[in-house]
């Protein structure tokens, strides 16, 4: 049903999204997520090697990234929006994790993102790798697998869309359970300081999540038993602005662009580069792709420092 | 849908925004403007076809303003929603937070939807402001000190009992209580300057006591002991101490304490963070004047991070604490992923940047020195120093060499009998005449008299002198650092410092092969240490003179500085203007910049407390000695926005003196919420959080552009209203010292506060500097005027205010029509800065530091210890942990030392209140090496106690009975070196919300989860001598990574 649904809001999808994935592949770089043993971890492999430095970007990047936005908003094209990580540049310090709570409000039971930090123990020095986690919008999603047609859906852009009327209870729980990465949480409609001699009001402000208004109002609270997750901020991109996590990025890791821009900063950093698919043995065909090479001194990241992180998360 | 969230979601006419022009964004492409606006909307509604469209952000749903969660002052902008601040970013104009940021001239209109970076904190400082737990009436303590009992009290009722004192505390059986107005004892300024002279005569022999007392015989009632003038008079007696104050601020309330008051003691808590740096930084940047040093500024150098090719960080967490992520990240990541920067790391625990290094060196604590004299002994050795710039001795030499500064390598100091260093050799001395400024070096053979700051001679010297003058024994400055290196050979030093000779010769290489674009950057890790002083001097200090790398393009820099914003040559408003300004004097209470021998009690070695003429502001020595009533008892002491008994090494100590109304009959605290320090207070006064007032932040050493960021209202203050001077205001710090000088009459404030103008509430003083802002440097610096547009944003941003907070007609009849749209201009913007080019000239930084950098100390190398009564070292050198008494510390043998550490989601005291940031992570942990664990047979997450030498039943003894324990978890990790253990500062609380108080007989419930965690702060070392925190007795800094602890399992 949601493979049917996108070819129905967007026909020429395919076409443009091979345009971008083909640009990565001609530069013969796609590391496979999964294929990096535990043995390859501990011996340390990349030690020797320093990786050739590879071109980054210069000025001001985030302007850069709104003005792609807003190129692409006043183009009369499909939008195929795409998430880059670049880890090497990540430092852990969760101020996306916050940016987003803030941003899409979100209560004591969950939230959209964090980031996974892991200590890789190469004797005699340790290695940690740090690696914001968030809905990797899914063309082939998992989640729109585990429930009835029609509660989760996907833009022309390809932001995947929760009905949140709809998306409850045990719906909420199958698609939670649904997602290998657990970016799906299911609001409890709380609020931190409902229970404080000063509950605020801050925390029951209105806003819009997937073209709905929502808020925490007591009594009728719309949020209580939903599942929620990451929509790429598209209240913002809707209005020209680009996700809270990419802006506040400190190490400048995020990235966020329309990969159907040639133009764009989306496009040109992903020309040559290493980069991680997440569980693409399950063909997710992900909007959210991490890059891999290794700062100069430091060793390549392993796919599976990850993933086996996932059990392990702080 | 309410219709509530209906209408605040769907507002139907905006007026038009103004058109960009493209010409104006500087360094930028475009933003969208109008016609694209339109488009986008229409999409938009195409596409989600719901009734619900998020609008587009609009200029006045924002206010520009300065964070406060660190200290950092990152400039934000704050989405205000519904007349709530709900979202804070970074602000693009501002180069804490854009990298390169955006031309100040771009019109708001085009920076709307543009967002700068900003760290987790940041962003939650809506938390902050937005607490349950605000104070927000001012609270009276109903039983004994620290018992958690309160009463709310009228704002004009606490400011009469303060002032008036008497029989407040019936409870205590300890009669009345002194009040401010007695303190206020001697008024007339004219008697101040002439005593301040008097005072100074006695101190150099040239009057006696008795000749004092005779001469002011009328006046000896005023002062706090007649037979001790140089105390002063009894306005000392009231101390006001201060943790987290800016400028603008700062300047307020000492004019309240200094100026009008008349009070010396009014100290800040630099030694607390990083005391150490910064009086080293002052000794380095003395100059020489008369004879003597001085001059220096209370700074210190960083990396010019944009630029640099090998940063060696040292004892600097630069990735998760320091000054501060948003600014410096985004440029150390770019140059480590394009492969332009290679960093590496000095600290006994990995920290994040460690993860990025090309090479991290787990030193042991407190051995800095060591490491660093292997690193001076090699790079001197092998020659691999900057021979031209360090034979360069004054100001002429350097300029023929495109040099900025100059060091004191080449010239001569004069040995003692017993070897050690003292004064420089002055040009009388060695018969080459001149005055007592003349120094002298050697060439070919020859001493050469020259001054330091002589533009025209050009005068260099040889570097490694060892010779004999008229009959004077001499070494050069650089001759005794490497003598100092020598003392023990590399592999000695590498052992001392636990790290292998190899990786120690590696970074002196590395360090040694950029040119000047190589930096050791610096932090607490090297300062807090007994010896914190002369490890700052052998880092920061010797090793950047070595390679002459101040002032250089990607080099050490000292920073852009800031727009004078309380006055100055032709600023529109001189904030100094006073009708009767005091200039207090007397021996301060932490004897800071004193000399004990000069003093009326000097009585030999050791003093009964320490004396610091090298520092000030010495946070740690403030309430002991009130304790200890030397070198004078206080009446009342004020603390403002600092939790010393949570934020100091063994902050325990000062509990029992906090809580004893003989020591500080009279205890005030300004705070938001009742602390773990506020709460021993008599009285509380709520105070205004960083998103409802003004400030000045200023800059720090590592923005090499000029910044002045603004911190203004942004969101209604919860507070009570009160009546000062007939203006009503929300009560804070501020309205409390109006209505103390209202009450008292003291000059300086009311509607002749400035002589003419009002000075009656706190916008007629922070409004008028940012018109000095506005102002700029020069008259052909003015700002523009805002236009009627931008006037529009500033009034409708601000719809959600009360009067009290904003009033158009107040504030423009404040700074008057010429000046009005040019404070809106700065408003909106929150601020003014540098473009970004204007951060560098050619290959060096435009703002110089530009002066003589001292390598040798001459200041230091002439004053006496007023413990141990021996001279200070004049050179930086490798030193030993002791106390205060210069003796080894006992431990026990405890097997672990205890460090501290911070992430980016806490900063100490004071960010416990964020539940987005305790959401991410609820609480610390007890940082151990895996090794270690696995030795005590520990587990990961088990829960042991800690305890040590000082500290036997690890707990913190709160008084009343009150008790918490030091239990934590440990995190078994191979990021920490054996041997040490860390744990992370900001959590284990026991006030700020997190247990119960009662106020007026109700109880309000706390919440157990600000308690999670462990703040062993009250492990470490209480000095034996003093029986108050550890100390570097030289620099200030309180210890905090010297102490030993057992671990035991539970």
């Amino acid at each position: 049903m949601e493979e049917s649904n996108r070819e129905k809001s967007q026909p020429g999808k395919e076409t443009h999204r091979r345009g971008f994935l083909g640009a990565l592949a001609g530069a013969g770089a796609c590391a496979v997520a999964g294929t990096v043993t535990q043995q390859a971890l501990n011996m340390g492999q990349g030690m020797a090697a320093t990786p050739a430095p590879l071109a980054e970007p210069t000025g001001s990047v985030i302007l850069r990234m709104q003005r792609d936005l807003e190129e692409s908003l006043a183009a009369k094209r499909p939008i195929d929006w795409h998430m880059v990580v670049d880890t090497r540049k990540c430092i852990g310090c969760d101020a996306c994790t916050v940016a987003c709570r803030a941003e899409n409000p979100c209560g004591p039971a969950g939230q959209f993102r964090k980031v996974v930090q892991l200590e890789v123990r190469f004797w005699p020095q340790p290695w940690v790798i740090f690696k914001p986690s968030n809905c990797l919008q899914c063309d082939n999603a998992p989640c729109a697998r585990a429930v009835p047609a029609g509660m989760i859906t996907r833009r022309p852009d390809g932001i995947v869309e929760f009905n949140r009327d709809q998306l409850k209870g045990n719906y909420a729980k199958a698609a939670a359970d649904a997602c290998p990465v657990g970016a799906i949480h299911i609001d409890d409609g709380k609020t931190f300081t409902q229970d404080s001699p000063r509950p605020q009001e801050y925390e029951r402000r209105s806003f819009v999540e997937n073209g709905k208004a929502c808020s925490r109002t007591p009594g009728a609270n719309p949020l209580a038993g939903s599942a929620r997750k990451c929509t790429f901020c598209s209240h913002l991109l809707d209005t020209g602005m680009l996700p809270a996590c990419v802006t506040t990025c400190v190490g400048g890791a995020m990235y966020f662009g329309d990969a159907n821009n040639p133009n764009s900063l989306l496009y040109e950093i992903t020309q040559g580069r290493h980069y991680f698919e997440g569980y693409q043995n399950q063909g997710l065909k992900p909007r959210v792709i991490y890059f891999t090479e290794s700062m100069p001194d430091t060793r390549e990241i392993p796919c599976l420092a990850c993933h086996e992180s996932r059990s392990q998360q702080l | 849908m309410s219709r509530h969230d209906a209408k605040n979601l769907t507002r139907s006419s905006r007026s038009e925004t103004k058109t960009p022009s493209r010409r104006e964004m500087i360094g930028s492409g475009a933003l969208l403007g109008g016609a694209c606006l339109a488009l986008l909307q229409e999409r938009t509604a195409a596409q989600s076809g719901t009734p619900v469209t998020p609008l587009p952000a609009q200029p006045t749903d924002y206010i520009y303003s300065t964070c406060l969660q660190c200290n950092t002052g990152c400039e934000i902008k704050v989405r205000v929603q519904e007349g709530l601040a709900v979202k804070i970013e970074g602000n693009p104009y501002a180069p804490r937070t854009m990298d390169p940021h955006i031309g100040w001239n771009t019109p708001v209109t085009q920076a709307t939807r543009l967002k700068g970076v900003l760290c987790p904190k940041g962003q939650s400082g809506i938390q902050t402001a937005y607490d349950p737990y605000r104070v927000i009436k001012v609270l009276k303590r109903a039983g004994r000190r620290g018992e958690g009992k309160w009463t709310t009290i009228a704002f004009q009722d606490a400011i009469r009992e303060i002032c008036e004192g008497g029989n407040l505390f019936p409870q205590d059986g300890v009669g009345p209580v002194t009040g401010m107005r007695d303190l206020y004892a001697l008024r007339d300024k004219a008697v101040f300057a002439s005593m301040t002279a008097d005072v100074s005569s006695i101190q150099s022999g040239k009057m006696t006591v008795a000749q004092f007392k005779d001469k002011y015989k009328d006046h000896l009632d005023k002062m706090i002991d007649p037979d001790h003038p140089d105390f002063g008079p009894r306005n000392n007696q009231f101390v006001f101490n201060w943790g987290r104050l800016k400028a603008g601020r700062q300047d307020f309330f000492l004019r309240f304490v200094k100026d009008s008051f008349g009070s010396t003691n009014g100290h800040g808590h630099t030694t607390v963070c990083q005391g150490s740096i910064y009086f080293a930084g002052k000794s380095m940047s003395d100059q020489p004047s008369g004879g003597s040093w001085t001059g220096g500024a209370k700074a210190y150098w960083m990396a010019d991070t944009a630029n640099a090719e090998f940063i060696l960080y040292w004892g600097a967490n630069i990735l998760e604490g320091n000054y501060g992520p948003p600014l410096k990240v985004p440029k150390i990541t770019r140059g480590l992923a394009s492969g332009k920067l290679r960093v590496a790391v000095i600290d006994p625990r990995y920290s994040k940047i460690a993860a990025k290094a090309w090479k991290w060196l787990p030193i042991k604590p407190g051995e800095d020195a060591a490491c660093a004299m292997a690193m001076i002994q090699w790079i001197i050795g092998k020659q691999r120093f900057d021979r031209r710039y360090l034979e360069n001795c004054n100001k002429a030499a350097a300029a023929a060499d495109n040099e900025p500064t100059w060091s004191n390598a080449a010239w001569l100091v004069k040995i003692r009998p017993d070897g050690t260093a003292g004064a420089f050799l002055r040009g009388s001395e060695a018969g080459l005449g001149g005055d007592a400024d003349t120094f002298v070096c050697l060439r070919a053979n020859q001493p050469v008299a020259f001054k330091s700051d002589d533009s025209a001679k050009a005068v260099e010297g040889d570097l490694l002198v060892d010779t004999v003058v008229n009959g004077i024994m001499v070494k050069s400055g650089l001759r005794l650092l490497y003598e100092e290196s020598m003392r023990k050979t590399m592999d000695e030093w590498a052992e001392i410092a636990g790290l292998e000779p190899g990786d120690i010769v590696a970074l002196a290489e590395e360090f040694t092969a950029h040119g000047k674009k190589a930096v050791v950057e610096i932090h607490r890790g090297v300062s807090q240490h007994t010896n914190g002083f002369y490890n700052v001097l052998a880092t920061m200090g010797a090793l950047n003179t070595l390679i002459g790398n101040l002032d250089w393009k990607g080099g050490l820099v000292y920073g852009g500085g800031a727009y004078g914003e309380a006055g100055g040559t032709g600023r529109p408003f001189q904030l100094s203007d006073h009708p009767s300004k005091i200039t207090p004097f007397g021996i301060d209470i932490i004897r800071g910049g004193a000399s004990y021998e000069k003093s009326t009690i000097f009585s030999g070695y050791p003093a009964k407390r320490p004396w610091y003429p090298l520092a000030s502001d010495v946070y740690q020595e403030i309430i002991p000695s009130a304790g200890d009533a030397y070198p004078y008892p206080i009446k009342v002491l004020f603390l403002y926005m600092g939790s010393p008994v949570y934020a100091l090494p063994a902050g325990h100590s000062l509990i029992p003196t906090l809580m004893d109304p003989g020591k500080i009959p009279l205890l005030v605290c300004s705070d938001i919420v009742i602390g773990e320090t506020s709460q021993y207070a008599d009285y509380i006064f709520p105070d205004l959080s960083y998103l409802e007032r003004w400030e000045f932040h200023r800059t720090h050493p590592s923005i090499v552009h000029r910044v002045s960021p603004v911190r203004q209202p942004v969101i209604a203050s919860p507070n009570e209203t009160v009546k000062v001077f007939n203006e009503e205001m929300p009560v804070s710090m501020e309205s409390v010292m109006l209505a103390i000088a209202e009450r008292l009459q003291l000059p300086g404030f009311g509607p002749k506060g400035f002589g003419t103008d009002s000075l009656s509430r706190p916008e007629e003083y922070y409004l008028r500097m940012v018109a000095n802002i506005a102002f700029g440097d020069s008259a052909t610096d003015v700002c523009p005027d805002a236009d009627e547009e931008e006037l529009r944003i500033l009034r409708e941003a601000r719809r959600h205010l009360p009067k009290t907070s904003f009033d158009e007609a107040k504030w423009s009849a404040i700074v008057g029509d010429k000046w009005w749209k040019k404070v809106v201009y700065v408003l909106n913007r929150g601020g003014r800065w540098w473009s970004y080019n204007d951060g560098w000239s050619g290959e060096q930084v435009k703002a110089k530091y530009g002066k003589l950098v001292n390598l040798y100390h001459e200041k230091p190398g002439t004053t006496r210890n007023s413990l141990t009564g021996a001279y200070m070292k004049g050179i930086p050198a490798y030193l030993p942990i002791v106390d205060g008494l210069g003796k080894s510390l006992d431990q026990k043998n405890a097997p672990f030392t205890l460090i501290t550490h911070r992430s980016m989601l806490a900063t100490k005291s004071r960010t416990i209140s964020n539940y987005w940031l305790t959401k991410v992570q609820p609480t610390n942990y007890i940082e151990m090496n895996t090794y270690d664990g696995q030795r005590l047979g520990l587990k990961e997450y088990d829960l042991v106690r800690l305890h040590s030498a000082d500290n036997p039943k690890g707990q913190w003894d709160l008084g009343s009975g009150r008790t918490k324990a030091l239990i934590g978890r440990v995190h078994l990790t191979n990021r920490i070196r054996s041997g040490v253990i860390s744990f992370e500062l900001g959590y284990g609380h026991w006030a700020y919300g997190s247990e119960d108080q009662t106020i007026d007989g109700k109880k309000i419930a706390g919440e157990a989860s600000r308690g999670l965690g462990l703040h062993a702060n009250s492990l470490m070392v209480v000095d034996s001598h003093l029986r108050s925190p550890l100390s570097d007795v030289v620099g200030g800094s309180a210890v905090f990574y010297d102490t030993r602890v057992f671990v035991t399992k539970l």
